[in-house]
């Protein structure tokens, strides 16, 4: 039962990811990808991490695709439809950046395979809002920190970058 | 197994029964109640066989119209995102209701019942993840339907959608904060305390100021009046002007269904839940005096009931303010979102805290 | 949550049947006229002008981002508001120093005008 949904949830996340380099329509690549982020929440959901999995849906599928819809949004109609790609030198590189992704990921699966899963019990707080927020705000509470100076750098360069007081 | 799924389908039963049921009526009282407030009769003309009971038939005419009326694409959308958008619509109001609890554990024959579909260890925030997915069902309605004014409307509840969705995360932090728990039954069992001996600990006494916000919040969210600026139906007409047939009922129920679901969060977490106040598992109490007992399955059928008549109260409420205020101005409505809302939601949790680190 | 994602799977199941039963139903039941005049788009019954597609202010974006940036805000509050009796004094104080830093953020905004619409 645990298996056949982890397989639903990594078809659908590996056949939506490449949906969305494949559709022509970009608003079909954006929903596509929407769906791709909410399997990936799925599976964390499996993985005993609810609070992960809950974060991922607020705040990628719910956040992040909002700058994306927007975008699409404010583009003219007939932009919002992908143009065939001509093999060029972008096309080359992109090539490249691809058969050496593709040569790490074969290095890395038969490294995996060849390792002997361990099964570790968790604790039955694994995971939870409790115990994440235990270790964030104690022992990583730098990095905590940090993130608010990287948000307000963001939204500071927004600001001025917009132009709005022109 | 099989029995924990045919009790998990009986509850889903239950409560989506209850929802799709109030929601047909709260259809019929929103006309009825408007016409009551405004001196006139209201929908009353549905009759069965001369038999009109107060126009109640109106939501089946209403129903059957909607399912056989042209379901109308535009040539110039695009079909597939026009027919999802309502589907979201009806389907995140939906499933937040999922983690609502609607009554305290049932003993029966030996098992334990939560009166909860999930019990989720996530709880509201569940509730804000699936509601903020509403956002796309708005925003690809406008998107698709190729119509400028479907278009703006859109826009509007985009930008509307996302300002209030932060007040509202905002304003749940202090409530969390008061019961020390994320999941929705936990801050209801918080609630049967008594502050004094006498006052119930219910979220209101604990957050008045978090409430107000939180509902307000929560209003904005469901896009009524005073907040309907993406639909406006007197100058843009809305995000659904290019829908027809059932899929613009679908956007028409998914908000009544996100006013319920608002009634039932409010409920669980300001009003009590399912608490009656001197009401416990044993039976009615005085505190220090004395107890009557009652029966576990008395005590859980008025706690269900309880829940139930609180959650058409505010869905009674709502109604009532939308009939009463007129729409706020765009800048009013984007200014109040950001500059007084979000901040006040952010002294509500420094005042929690300090109140909490004092006492 | 072993079980209860069962419970959730059902639930979303079932919104997911009842949602598409009554679209479904609906594109079957109705009958299907177009007309060259019901192919328009509507627009209070005058002939439709201009493209559907309007261009928008790049101040929608802004707000986007503004709303990207205090979401994540939000989502850090809820560990903490969780933990609140056990982090006591010192959560109050660096939940402080973490939202003065967005609040700088914010007011940096409002400044701009970023807030503003007219």
């Amino acid at each position: 039962m645990e298996n056949l949904f982890f397989y639903i949830a990594a078809i659908l996340a590996v056949a939506s990811a490449g949906s969305v380099i494949l559709q022509r329509k970009v608003m079909y690549s954006v929903l596509s990808l929407i769906v791709a982020l909410l399997a990936v929440a799925w599976m964390y959901a499996m993985l005993s991490a609810p609070f992960l999995a809950v974060v991922q849906v607020i705040l990628y599928a719910g956040a992040i695709m909002v700058l994306f819809l927007f975008v699409v949004m404010m583009l003219k109609y007939e932009k919002t439809e992908i143009q065939r790609f001509r093999p060029g030198l972008l096309w080359c590189m992109g090539l490249l950046v691809a058969v050496f992704f593709l040569m790490k990921l074969i290095y890395v699966i038969n490294r995996a395979s060849s390792l002997t899963p361990q099964v570790a019990t968790l604790p039955p707080d694994f995971g939870s809002i409790k115990s994440l927020g235990g270790v964030l705000y104690t022992q990583y509470l730098l990095p905590v920190e940090l993130t608010g100076i990287l948000l307000l750098v963001a939204v500071v360069g927004v600001a001025l970058l917009s132009g709005i007081k022109k | 197994m099989y029995l924990d799924v045919i009790i998990t389908l009986l509850k889903i039963a239950i409560v989506f029964g209850f929802v799709l049921n109030v929601a047909a009526i709260l259809s019929w009282a929103e006309r009825k109640q408007s016409a009551v407030m405004q001196d006139r009769i209201g929908a009353n003309r549905a009759d069965v066989l001369g038999f009109r009971i107060f126009g109640l038939f109106h939501p089946i005419a209403d129903t059957i119209k909607m399912l056989t009326k042209e379901d109308w694409v535009p040539p110039a959308g695009d079909a597939f995102v026009h027919t999802l958008a309502p589907f979201l619509a009806l389907f995140t109001a939906l499933v937040v209701f999922a983690v609502i609890p609607f009554g305290d554990t049932l003993h029966i024959a030996g098992r334990d019942i939560p009166l909860q579909i999930a019990d989720l260890n996530v709880g509201i925030l569940f509730i804000v993840a699936f509601g903020g997915l509403g956002f796309y069902s708005v925003v690809l309605a406008g998107w698709s339907s190729e119509n400028k004014y479907s278009l703006l409307g859109s826009i509007r509840a985009a930008a509307q959608l996302i300002s209030y969705e932060l007040a509202l995360g905002l304003s749940i932090v202090g409530i969390v904060m008061a019961y020390g728990s994320i999941e929705l039954d936990d801050i209801a069992r918080g609630q049967g305390q008594y502050v004094l001996g006498v006052i119930p600990y219910w979220g209101i006494v604990a957050q008045p100021l978090g409430f107000i916000l939180f509902f307000t919040a929560a209003m904005a969210e469901t896009k009524r009046v005073p907040f309907d600026l993406p639909e406006s139906e007197s100058e843009i007409i809305g995000y659904f002007t290019e829908y027809s047939g059932m899929k613009f009922g679908a956007f028409w129920m998914g908000e009544f269904i996100e006013v319920i679901s608002v009634a039932g969060v409010v409920t669980a977490l300001y009003f009590g839940g399912w608490q009656i106040p001197f009401l416990s598992n044993q039976g009615v109490f005085i505190p220090g005096l004395f107890t009557i007992p009652l029966p576990h399955l008395l005590v859980v059928l008025l706690q269900v009931s309880a829940f139930g008549l609180k959650v058409l109260f505010f869905c009674w409420f709502m109604l009532l303010v939308r009939w009463t205020l007129p729409r706020f101005r765009y800048d009013q409505l984007m200014a109040f979102g950001w500059k007084f809302m979000v901040p006040l939601a952010l002294v509500n949790i420094a005042v929690t805290g300090l109140i909490k680190y004092v006492f | 949550m072993e079980g209860h994602g069962l419970a959730v799977a059902l639930t979303f199941f079932t919104a997911a049947f009842i949602a598409g039963l009554l679209i479904f139903l609906t594109s079957v039941l109705g009958p299907k006229r177009l007309t060259p005049v019901k192919a328009l788009p509507f627009e209070c019954g005058m002939e439709p002008s201009g493209p559907a597609r309007v261009a928008f202010p790049v101040k929608f974006y802004l707000l986007a981002v503004l709303f990207l940036v205090f979401d994540v805000e939000v989502v850090f509050f809820y560990p903490w508001a969780v933990l609140f009796d056990k982090l006591a004094l010192f959560g109050l104080l660096e939940m402080m120093v973490f939202t003065a830093i967005l609040a700088v953020g914010l007011l940096y905004a409002w400044k701009e005008g970023a807030l503003e619409w007219r």
